[in-house]
């Protein structure tokens, strides 16, 4: 009855956390619109309706968005970890940026009016194309182990930075900075479509990890004693992989590269909450969402009237915390 | 009586080497078999044959009629528990943890836990002595509290056979008896590999004395462990008597030094000098 109990206190813990986030988020913003207008907005009617056309059509999807991603980039991060039994796994480690990177290189070369569109489903392509390829190399040669799975991510992520490189060097300044700025990552691209392709991509995933809980949980012993428990362990794991490529690829794809968040998350939760698969994905992704937002805020209201990438924050905290946490280890 | 597992011809080979050559054998509802034999003789590689850990080169092998190529491996987990070494997690897998994860084999994908599992796992908590450490982080317990965890994930597996290999590896004489005791109380049919020939004939019903790969007898303790054979397989002297607790065989070896086997015992030089000194 004990687990019951701190379960039911966990989740109103997080529910009241991404409520609290996601009110005082849509407070932050650079229009002279601040929390008085934003209870009023909630509360009776906006002052003038522009506010709720900010509100609604900008900050809003944004908030979202941004809660979205840091939940499935953490919910990723928290899957791979479990399923390699490697606290340092995170799912960038498949060369996903450099993938999506090159992706949106080549959707450069486009014509013009369907680049907005394109931009995002290139990405995801270029992504899939980097997952594959350290698939596949792996497949035949011991791609259990994660030092293994690491350092194949880390040659093809310069494989394909390097062919993204050479078509930026000749292709035209504006194209090249955009691509280069989109891998920085930005929640600034969220809107509603974004939110409409990606949430179910993230949810179908989610639900298939947390359906197959129980088998990755005896994973966290051993191989050998998930396979005595009748766990087809070599089947398991690549669907585990393709999970976190398919979740982070669609993320990475609408919001560019933003790092760390899968590696660092995961091990912030755990002492509250436990390592159990299930209780870990839902955990540590309602605690990404709820950090997404927060970077996000701080990115845009640091420096008045510009915004920093939210990819260079998570990049400076997470990599910091990388070495910290291999300092312990 | 009926046999719950039938291992019949069981062969598995790697690169045209024997490992396993050829091993029948039929276990009794609960009956403890002991696999005994010298490093090397391939005894874990025999045990992981028996829940489809390796594949088959040739034989087969019934579990509960059951030919087990025919079944998939949830039915196999389903009969079938298995304790072994070695567990590599980094994570802090609770003892809870640990046994909870014994249900397994009966869940479906969109089963959860009733109040009836967790009973299960209190119980079989209780039964090893764990209730009060199952908050306790697994791989902080000591070696014999690690065995009596994964002992209770068996009980929550409710097999019909359980496979444990070498148990009592690095536990104190204490621990040794203990983890033996609590298996056979069980009521399981048991399948143990281990290395102390005076525990196996304490504590199993037959034993199955293997070099090589191959069956070199398969018996009740009383009659499988005989001087001339033990000689043969571990390249040792030895003395066979009677433990006087439990009446069982009891072993003594000679040291290395002794073991020039065509001399006879009593003949040798250095077996006089090695009495009891008078210290008066």
């Amino acid at each position: 009855m004990k687990t019951k109990l701190s379960t039911l206190s966990a989740s109103l813990w997080l529910i009241s956390i991404v409520m609290l986030s996601m009110f005082l988020a849509m407070g932050f913003g650079t229009a002279e619109l601040g929390f008085k207008e934003l209870t009023e907005c909630l509360i009776l009617e906006c002052e003038r309706p522009i506010y709720s056309t900010i509100l609604i059509d900008i900050r809003f999807p944004r908030v979202l968005m941004g809660f979205l991603a840091g939940f499935a980039l953490a919910a990723a991060g928290a899957l791979m970890q479990n399923v390699t039994r490697n606290p340092l796994a995170d799912p960038y480690l498949f060369g996903i940026v450099a993938g999506a990177g090159l992706g949106a290189t080549l959707s450069g070369f486009l014509p013009e009016e369907y680049q907005m569109f394109t931009l995002p489903v290139a990405a995801f392509l270029g992504a899939m194309l980097s997952v594959s390829i350290v698939m596949l190399v792996l497949m035949h040669n011991n791609w259990r182990r994660i030092e293994h799975l690491l350092l194949a991510g880390v040659a093809v992520s310069f494989l394909l930075s390097a062919i993204t490189s050479f078509i930026l060097y000749f292709g035209e300044a504006f194209a090249s900075n955009r691509v280069i700025f989109w891998l920085m990552g930005s929640l600034s691209r969220a809107d509603y479509s974004a939110l409409q392709w990606s949430f179910p991509v993230i949810a179908v995933c989610l639900i298939v990890a947390l359906l197959f809980s129980r088998q990755l949980d005896a994973l966290l012993l051993s191989d050998e004693s998930a396979k005595t428990l009748g766990v087809n362990v070599d089947r398991l794991r690549l669907l585990s992989l393709v999970l976190c490529a398919a979740m982070t690829a669609v993320i990475v794809s609408y919001c560019g590269g933003i790092g760390f968040v899968g590696l660092m998350i995961p091990h912030i939760v755990r002492p509250f909450i436990g390592l159990t698969t299930a209780k870990l994905l839902i955990g540590a992704g309602i605690v990404g969402g709820c950090f997404l937002i927060w970077i996000d805020v701080f990115a845009r209201t640091i420096i008045s009237g510009q915004e920093i990438p939210i990819g260079v924050i998570t990049s400076v905290i997470g990599s910091l915390f990388f070495l910290m946490l291999m300092r312990k280890m | 009586m009926a046999m719950v597992l039938e291992a019949n011809n069981l062969t598995w080979q790697v690169d045209n080497k024997k490992i396993v050559d050829q091993i029948s054998f039929s276990l009794k509802k609960g009956e403890t078999l002991g696999i005994v034999g010298p490093n090397g003789a391939g005894k874990t590689s025999l045990l992981k044959c028996l829940y489809r850990g390796y594949p088959l080169s040739d034989g087969d092998i019934k579990i509960t009629g059951k030919n087990l190529g025919d079944v998939d491996r949830k039915y196999i987990a389903q009969k079938v528990a298995v304790v072994a070494q070695h567990h590599d997690s980094v994570f802090d897998l609770t003892v809870f943890d640990v046994v909870h994860m014994g249900l397994l084999p009966h869940k479906g994908l969109f089963d959860r836990d009733n109040s009836e599992d967790l009973q299960l796992i209190e119980l079989a908590l209780k039964k090893v002595d764990l209730f009060e450490k199952s908050t306790q982080i697994f791989k902080t317990l000591s070696g014999g509290e690690q065995q009596r965890c994964l002992i209770a994930r068996a009980i929550v597996q409710r097999p019909s056979i359980l496979i444990m290999d070498e148990p009592t590896n690095h536990l104190d004489v204490f621990y040794q008896h203990q983890i033996l005791e609590l298996v056979n109380k069980l009521e399981l049919s048991l399948v143990i590999t281990i290395h102390d020939l005076n525990l196996a004939a304490q504590y199993c019903d037959r034993l199955l004395l293997m070099a090589e790969g191959k069956v070199i007898a398969i018996d009740t303790p009383e009659k499988l462990l005989t001087r001339e054979r033990l000689q043969q397989v571990f390249k040792l002297d030895c003395i066979v008597d009677k433990n006087p607790f439990t009446e069982s065989p009891r072993i003594t070896f000679s040291g290395t030094n002794f073991a020039d086997l065509t001399v006879e015992p009593d003949k040798r030089e250095c077996v006089k000098t090695v009495g009891i000194k008078n210290e008066n």
